[in-house]
């Protein structure tokens, strides 16, 4: 259903984020867009018209409400908005070209292959069902030319054929099979974990603003591989994982370490998921607040546990922080002195544009109005995925 | 079935009602060689009915396909789908029933329907059937639409096929936005390829000459000299030989009405374009009729299962109030001006008349207001007028012959007007019950089919390349922004996109002031779009 115009609508409709709130239902997702007119001559709002009903003459039978609308007699009735279903696939089509998204190349020096059966071999044995019939015409036409069988006086005499013709008879030499082979070809898993801090600064706006981000990453990373798992690591002071739902939900009190997270996630990589069989995404969220001394030890874990040949990217998200030195600003500075690799180590954060922190935590994150929020997921996200940072590069 | 089709002489066919998910009931089956033979014997005369009962899903897809099972691709058909789907799932409207004017006409009816607006649904839908095969103005159009739009949508698919998608919708939603710009009487006109002339056949004008008042029956030749002076003399040859040589190249003459028809024949378009463009003219023009007689043919529709359901009595005792419900919500309740209740009650009107024999001379010269009113002379001929009126008239004819002051007080038809109040908005109140003014009111909303009037004055105007269309303006103002995106279009077809050049294309109307103003477009650009000047501006800038 949607093509065209509906679909600059759309790309239009993304590139402005209305859609970050939405998960989709059967596979589609509801947009609601304005209706587009074939513009046709018509009349203007009538000045005056036909009517039915009782009344004397000056009867009011009507009134419209409105800035003096009725006076301006020429202007053109707004189309009311209609709803379309969209298919997922055209939103994500649409999500790569209006907000520039990378494809997701899966790490070159994974090795490991899956096995697939495919009949691309010939042998001289086989079942019957299996027989190459154009390939054994073609050996038997060899052997005969090779014989010459097929000269002009070797020809016979068949009732039926007007001219005589050099029958084709394949002996069992001749007979060519169809045969299987093993091919070994890579294999396309990927896992993403997605860890985010649990403690008591993390309220009800930033929980959804993770779960927004998560969701959308999830749905772009998904389509680049056959199969896709995900983990939900939460952390406090320490580390377990919990499913979807708690992901989103879970609110504690209590202190911070971020470490453990991702010491978590690089215990699960030595048995659960080897690192020669899957893609690894790790995309962590947080609001900057962390115990003093573990900055350091983030940063070392990544550096050990979570490196380049490991894991694909790492994305961290630093939602509405309340410090200005958060643990974003660490791996920032870790990022420029060279010890990290910018090129899977990425950090974004989702912050409003006239900071005042005079306010205090709770305030800051109802200050955000819905648009704004909504533009910087988009940009959030644009910046995780490595688009924005291309972009950078052209301007 | 078979032998019960023999009693009213055309087949019944049931469509394919197998489709899993279409609640069919056996009922309904049963009952409808009953009701085609009780409107068989009513006097309807319809094409042979084709009745498939439809999820709603599938009456929506339909029915944004106008009717039709296959059409050619393009977005508006999905627009249209998601809306009335969209308006069935919230509960805002409901299509009972779909008919086509084709030869057998397909019926589509809602399955979720009870019997009884099934049966109200197929009588009302045979009086679509009958008015498509008897009235005058559905005469030209094919009785075959069906394949002519499915082959159609065939080769507009090939053309998307070999020219791209892209390039044939842009090209389709050019000529999609004007399709309402052609003359429904065009479609009597035999199209003709013209004929190579061999010998001299040319018509010849002769210079008038300006006769002399002769009151003694004597001519006064010593007066010609002054009279048809030399001037005049030269003037007049100028003109009859301009008027022979547009004869002889047979180029454009006069104010054209089908202007679509006008760029078919004449825009400057690839072959793939011209055929695709003579495609969505012959479809404007299957579709006309159907725009200049809503009204009449809704009404008699409904006039149709009125006598059916309620004066036959086929809905029986208890039946009644549900058909009334029915009935109610297509006639959208007590005041409504929907073109069913205006044309079911026209209907009504005339046919009370007719039953009365209040017409005529004897009739319309009686000054004696009791014997005027009490004006009964047991005619009954009520029934035989109705069909005669839709056989023979549109819209506009009906209410044109048949409105008057007694309609008007009988209808309680009103005018209203708009006053602005302190706080900004528009009252509407009752400004008149004349007759005279809601006639004229009723016959501007349906004439032109409710359309702006819009002529093609000269597709070359002032020797300037510009193509000049003019609205005939009735007091009625046209939308701007739709007026200007279509001018638009305009351009686009007769300028193939701007790749053959750059004709303006210009339209002359008048604002709320009564000053004439011209909408031109010298560009599809988005900053040489359309803009506004005065007539005189226009005359000055361009001539």
């Amino acid at each position: 259903m949607v093509s065209g115009r509906i679909h600059k609508e759309l790309g239009k409709y993304i590139h402005n984020a209305g859609i970050v709130r939405q998960r989709g239902k059967n596979g589609k997702i509801t947009i609601s867009i304005p209706k587009i007119d074939m513009p046709h001559f018509i009349f203007g709002k009538p000045e005056e018209g036909v009517g039915r009903g009782p009344g004397k003459d000056g009867d009011v039978v009507g009134h419209d409400k409105g800035k003096g609308k009725g006076s301006n007699g020429a202007s053109d009735g707004e189309a009311d908005p209609i709803e379309v279903n969209v298919d997922m696939e055209a939103v994500i089509k649409a999500l790569g070209e209006q907000w520039s998204l990378p494809n997701m190349e899966p790490k070159q020096t994974k090795t490991f292959e899956e096995i697939k059966i495919k009949y691309n071999g010939i042998s001289k044995i086989g079942p019957q069902a299996l027989l190459h019939k154009r390939k054994t015409l073609l050996q038997t036409m060899k052997r005969c030319a090779s014989a010459g069988l097929l000269e002009d006086d070797k020809k016979i005499i068949i009732p039926g054929y007007s001219e005589p013709i050099s029958p084709l008879l394949p002996i069992e030499d001749d007979m060519r099979y169809r045969q299987w082979n093993e091919v070994k070809i890579p294999s396309s898993n990927a896992v993403i974990f997605f860890a985010r801090d649990i403690s008591g600064s993390m309220d009800q706006f930033k929980c959804e603003i993770v779960s927004d981000m998560a969701w959308w990453i999830d749905m772009w990373i998904r389509q680049f591989y056959k199969k896709t798992e995900r983990v939900y690591v939460v952390h406090d002071t320490a580390a377990k994982e919990v499913d979807e739902k708690a992901f989103y939900k879970l609110r504690l009190g209590g202190g911070t370490v971020c470490s453990t997270a991702l010491e978590y996630i690089a215990k699960q990589l030595k048995h659960r998921f080897p690192i020669h069989n899957w893609n690894i995404y790790v995309f962590y969220f947080t609001d900057g607040d962390n115990w003093l001394d573990d900055n350091n030890k983030f940063i070392q874990t990544i550096k050990e546990k979570l490196n380049n040949d490991i894991v694909n990217l790492i994305g961290i998200t630093q939602i509405l922080p309340w410090s200005q030195a958060g643990l974003k600003e660490a791996v920032d500075a870790a990022l420029t002195k060279g010890d990290l690799g910018k090129k899977y180590v990425r950090t974004t954060g989702i912050d409003k544009k006239e900071k005042n922190r005079g306010n205090g935590w709770w305030g800051i994150s109802e200050a955000m109005d819905e648009d704004e929020r909504n533009i910087s997921i988009r940009n959030a996200i644009r910046e995780l995925l490595g688009a924005a940072q291309t972009d950078k590069q052209t301007a | 079935m078979s032998n019960n089709n023999m009693l009213y002489g055309s087949p019944v066919l049931l469509g394919d009602n197998t489709v899993p998910g279409v609640k069919y009931s056996p009922e309904l089956e049963e009952v409808i060689p009953r009701i085609l033979k009780a409107c068989k014997e009513f006097g309807l005369d319809y094409y042979a009915p084709l009745i498939e009962l439809c999820t709603y899903d599938d009456i929506s897809e339909v029915a944004s396909y106008g009717g039709f099972p296959v059409r050619y691709p393009h977005w508006s058909f999905g627009m249209e789908y998601e809306e009335m789907s969209r308006g069935y799932e919230y509960g805002m409207h409901r299509i009972y029933e779909m008919v086509i004017n084709s030869n057998p006409s397909i019926l589509y009816c809602l399955d979720s329907n009870s019997l009884l607006d099934h049966v109200t649904v197929i009588a009302h839908a045979l009086g679509h059937s009958h008015f498509f095969k008897n009235n005058k103005w559905f005469e030209p159009t094919t009785e075959n639409a069906l394949n002519d739009l499915a082959n159609h949508a065939t080769r507009i698919r090939r053309y998307m096929d070999r020219w791209g998608r892209e390039r044939v919708t842009q090209f389709m939603d050019w000529v999609l936005t004007i399709d309402t710009l052609t003359d429904f009487s065009a479609a009597w006109d035999k199209r003709t390829v013209k004929e190579i002339k061999i010998r001299d056949e040319r018509k010849y004008f002769h210079p008038r000459k300006m006769k002399m008042p002769s009151t003694d029956g004597v001519d006064h030749d010593y007066m010609q000299d002054w009279i048809n002076d030399k001037e005049w003399k030269r003037s007049e040859l100028e003109r009859t030989k301009k008027l022979e040589a547009i004869q002889e190249m047979s180029i454009f003459q006069g104010k054209e009405k089908n202007i679509l028809g006008f760029l078919v024949d004449h825009a400057p378009l690839q072959p793939w374009q011209q055929d695709i463009i003579a495609m969505l003219y012959e479809e404007a023009q299957y579709f006309n009729p159907q725009r200049v007689t809503k009204m009449l043919n809704e009404g008699f529709a409904s006039w149709t299962d009125y006598n059916i359901m309620a004066r036959q009595r086929w809905a029986g005792g208890d039946g009644i109030y549900d058909y009334a419900k029915h009935k109610m919500g297509v006639l959208g309740g007590k005041y409504s001006m929907n073109p069913y209740a205006v044309g079911f009650k026209l209907l009504l009107y005339i046919e009370e008349k007719w039953n009365k024999g209040r017409f005529g001379r004897e009739f319309d010269l009686c000054e004696d207001y009791a014997k005027k009113k009490n004006w009964d002379t047991k005619a009954g001929l009520g029934h035989q007028k109705v069909f005669e009126v839709c056989e023979i008239h549109n819209d506009f004819t009906a209410i044109m012959e048949f409105v008057d002051q007694e309609f008007v007080d009988k209808f309680e038809l009103y005018t209203w007007k708009k006053f602005p109040t302190p706080d900004g908005g528009v009252d509407y109140r009752i400004d008149s019950r004349d007759v005279k003014v809601i006639k004229q009111l009723l016959l501007q909303r349906y004439s032109n089919g409710g359309l702006p009037d819009i002529r093609l004055v000269d597709p070359n105007y002032a020797q300037k390349h510009i193509f000049l269309l003019e609205h005939q303006w009735d007091g009625r103002i046209l939308a701007k922004g739709y007026a200007q995106a279509t001018l638009k279009n305009i351009w686009n077809i007769w300028n193939n996109g701007g790749t053959t050049g750059k004709r303006p294309v210009a339209l002359c109307t008048k604002n709320k002031n009564e000053e004439e103003i011209v909408y031109i477009c010298i560009g599809n650009q988005e900053e040489s779009q359309s803009t506004v000047l005065s007539r005189k501006d226009f005359e000055e800038q361009f001539s």
